[in-house]
């Protein structure tokens, strides 16, 4: 079993590998290393030239595992992703053989997902929460562990396919990459313009996979206090439009959501306070891991209704609300 | 470390939670009584100020007493139940104390056995890393709390507010409700012939009682309706008659409309409407020295004073009943308008002469030099009234209880006071010249007529 001390150094390192090539994005960077060893998967979202997909890459190589990137377009075909069988000749027979496609890769990276088809979107839902994908009524299993990370545009929306709820809810994490400070853009002008450019180096020992899967299991085995786990009920509650009895109220969610989180919603907040936790080298959870992990756990579980569209209103804000109107205790 | 101290130190964030619980407890529990202590010394203060007041016997003092404190202990435990802290809110102080990032909440909440022993011990040797940062009496002293003040405050103005009611109450009474008492006792005095005289100047007062009420009214009216009633009730009681019973009822409507005002009376005249009869037993012994001519007339009013030179009534009545045992005088018993006059002066004065064997200070003559001339109407003497020799006076009281046709019904006047016109010396009663007319005294001097 992974001690606490190895699990910190060992995020600590990845941190600090990652942070050797991408500038700024601390929280991305952690949040993103949390959902990995919470077994979950992160849609990033940003306009373009930000740094997701060398981010994704970074951690890959530093982690060990294996990596793949498939450019979501709509003319993108659902077996160009999880793979297709083909017929293959030899020694005078002809064979159907399984041809895996990009998402049995460890790390994948979907970028621009939501340019592909809702049919092809789908494709992954069945990599993404089963760990399998079955083609041809034949389940072929992922190589664990398995992470999709996506990426999506948030303008230039023209010709896109907003992802549906169903596959959004699959997402343990949504994070927002914002433009670099000028600082922090500062910095990766001289990073990337000079003569050296640097890469990230590989963390994890040969026995990669196990010390994962041991991280991952210390992780789900931080303690959490009942109290705290009855705040984050009423905190999932309170996004509920149509309201709960005896659960807060409010107003800004009654007033501008269709739809509020659903149960995944309030295991990514355990789960990921549960790594904030541990990342700050802490054996338990506090209310301080749930707030820190809220925003990315629930902001794309909740469905705005068109006056939120109209009057500008953002995941985020309600969610600020939320937090602000649901006591502790 | 070793094992021992190991536990040792992993023993002590938990019982630290444990502790603060106490310790909280302790402060709610005083926070409850507190907050129900003031209203209970308010209680038993009005228990013990009726007590004393004789509106309530002992027994009834001792019971609500104790029903009180029931209440109060009660109440402070009904308060006490639900505000009582629990382990959760014990520890969530603890760790906003010391910025234990929920380490003791979580220590004082969770069920050990689903977590990993190791995690477990690692939290609370973090726990015990941070215990050096609290103590608890100094971080969490009892301190009084806003709800105590404001029990106090209002204790206080409960205190206040019942004082401010004995004192303005009988102003507030209903006036018709103090007489309708009276009346009705009064109806049935008049049943019986004997005390129809009686019955009428009751009457009178109850009229006046509904019209004034019991605040305005003089008390000395009463006192002297109070006289009459008693010194009837004795002769009733030597007689042996039946109607003891209903004129104990007078008696004691008279009294309670005495002690209403006592009070006020006391501070403000120096003295209220008292009686000198006692309570039981009091009526036969004073009926008893009226009997051997020593006693005066029953009633002996403490400002009354002798004409003659400043002794007491009291005195000078009974040097006189000495020296005039059983003789037959007083104007009382003088045939034509001079004893008219003198049974208007005192419906009082003839009850008392029937009961007590014709003694009454005020029929006594005094003896002295006769004064140079008599004072002119309007005149006022060297000693003002204190010069006066004779003066026959009629209160308006009785002269409304004295008037004929006063009781029937259909025909009672109203009743309203005379305004005194003069305040005269007259001659002596034997003085073939003495004046007919009745001449009222002012008010003020009746009490040294007396």
């Amino acid at each position: 079993m992974v001690e606490l001390k190895k699990f910190r150094d060992l995020f600590a390192l990845l941190e600090a590998e990652i942070k050797k090539v991408i500038v700024g994005h601390e929280d991305v960077v952690r949040n993103t290393l949390i959902a990995f060893f919470a077994g979950g998967h992160v849609l990033l979202e940003g306009v373009p030239g930000l740094g997701k997909t060398l981010l994704i890459k970074c951690m890959s190589r530093a982690l060990g595992l294996s990596f793949k990137r498939v450019q979501f377009t709509p003319d993108l075909m659902p077996s160009d992703i999880v793979g297709t069988q083909v017929l293959t000749e030899g020694d005078g027979r002809r064979e159907f053989h399984f041809k895996k496609g990009p998402i049995f890769a460890q790390v994948v990276l979907a970028d621009e997902i939501n340019r592909a088809t809702p049919k092809t979107q789908s494709a992954v839902l069945e990599a993404m929460e089963e760990r399998q994908v079955t083609v041809f009524g034949e389940s072929h299993p992922l190589e664990s562990p398995f992470m999709l990370l996506a990426t999506q545009n948030p303008i230039e929306l023209e010709g896109t396919y907003p992802l549906p709820e169903a596959q959004l809810d699959r997402f343990f994490f949504k994070l927002l990459v914002s433009s670099p400070s000028p600082e922090e853009l500062r910095e990766i002008l001289h990073r990337t313009t000079g003569a050296g450019i640097s890469e990230a180096a590989r963390v994890l020992p040969d026995n990669g996979a196990q010390v994962i899967a041991e991280m991952k299991r210390l992780l789900r085995q931080v303690i959490i206090a009942p109290p705290i786990e009855d705040y984050v009920v009423r905190l999932v509650h309170a996004t509920q439009p149509t309201g709960h009895k005896g659960g807060a109220v409010v107003s800004e969610v009654k007033e501008y959501l269709r739809f509020g989180s659903s149960p995944r919603g309030a295991q990514a907040i355990i789960l990921g306070a549960k790594g904030n936790a541990l990342a700050e080298g802490r054996v338990h959870v506090s209310y301080e891991d749930i707030q820190a992990v809220i925003y990315p756990s629930l902001r794309h579980r909740l469905i705005l209704n068109f006056q939120a569209e109209a009057e500008n209103i953002g995941a985020d804000q309600i969610l600020a609300a939320v937090l602000k109107k649901v006591p502790r205790d | 470390m070793g094992r021992l101290a190991l536990e040792k130190e992993h023993g002590l964030p938990d019982k630290l939670v444990g502790r603060l619980v106490s310790h909280l407890k302790r402060h709610v529990l005083w926070d409850s009584l507190l907050i129900f202590f003031p209203p209970l010394l308010v209680f038993f203060y009005v228990g013990i100020f009726l007590y004393r007041s004789a509106l309530i016997p002992q027994e009834a003092l001792i019971f609500t007493a104790a029903i009180g404190v029931g209440v109060a202990w009660l109440m402070g435990m009904l308060r006490y139940r639900p505000t009582a802290p629990t382990a959760r809110f014990a520890a969530r102080l603890i760790d906003d104390r010391v910025q234990g990032k929920d380490r003791f909440l979580t220590l004082a909440t969770i069920e050990p056995t689903a977590f990993a022993s190791f995690l477990l011990a690692r939290l609370r040797h973090e726990a015990a890393g941070l215990l050096h940062r609290t103590d608890l009496k100094k971080d969490f002293p009892y301190r009084l709390k806003r709800p105590f003040f404001a029990s106090l405050i209002g204790s206080l103005l409960s205190i206040l507010l019942f004082h401010l009611i004995l004192q303005i109450g009988p102003y507030l009474a209903p006036r018709g409700l103090a007489g309708k008492e009276l009346a009705l006792i009064a109806g049935e005095l008049s049943r019986v012939p004997r005390f129809s005289e009686l019955a009428r100047s009751l009457e009178a007062l109850a009229v006046r009682l509904r019209e004034q009420g019991p605040s305005n009214l003089d008390r000395s009216l009463i006192q002297n309706a109070l006289a009459k009633v008693e010194a009837q009730l004795i002769a009733e009681q030597q007689q042996g008659g039946s109607h003891g019973d209903l004129l104990s009822r007078a008696a004691d409507a008279l009294r309670g409309l005495g002690q209403g005002d006592d009070g006020a009376q006391e501070k403000g005249a120096g003295g209220g409407l008292r009686s000198n009869l006692p309570e039981d037993g009091g009526a036969g012994k004073k009926a008893a020295q009226g009997d051997e001519g020593e006693g005066e007339a029953g009633v002996t009013l403490s400002d009354s004073r002798d004409p003659r030179g400043g002794k007491s009534a009291q005195e000078g009545t009974q040097e006189a009943g000495k020296r005039e045992a059983g003789r037959e005088q007083g104007i009382g018993n003088r045939p034509g308008k001079d004893g008219e006059k003198r049974s208007d002066i005192g419906g009082m004065a003839q009850g008392e002469l029937e009961g007590k064997g014709g003694k009454n200070k005020g029929e006594e003559i005094p003896r002295g030099a006769t004064p140079d001339r008599f004072l002119g109407p309007g005149e006022q003497g060297e000693k003002g009234v204190k010069g006066a020799r004779f003066v026959t006076v009629q209160l308006p009281e009785e002269e409304a209880a004295g008037s004929p046709g006063q009781g029937g019904p259909g025909k009672r006047r109203e009743l309203r006071p005379k305004v005194p016109v003069s305040n005269v010396p007259l001659r002596r009663p034997d003085s073939p010249d003495v004046p007919s007319e009745k001449q009222p005294l002012p008010l003020e001097y009746r009490a040294l007529i007396r």
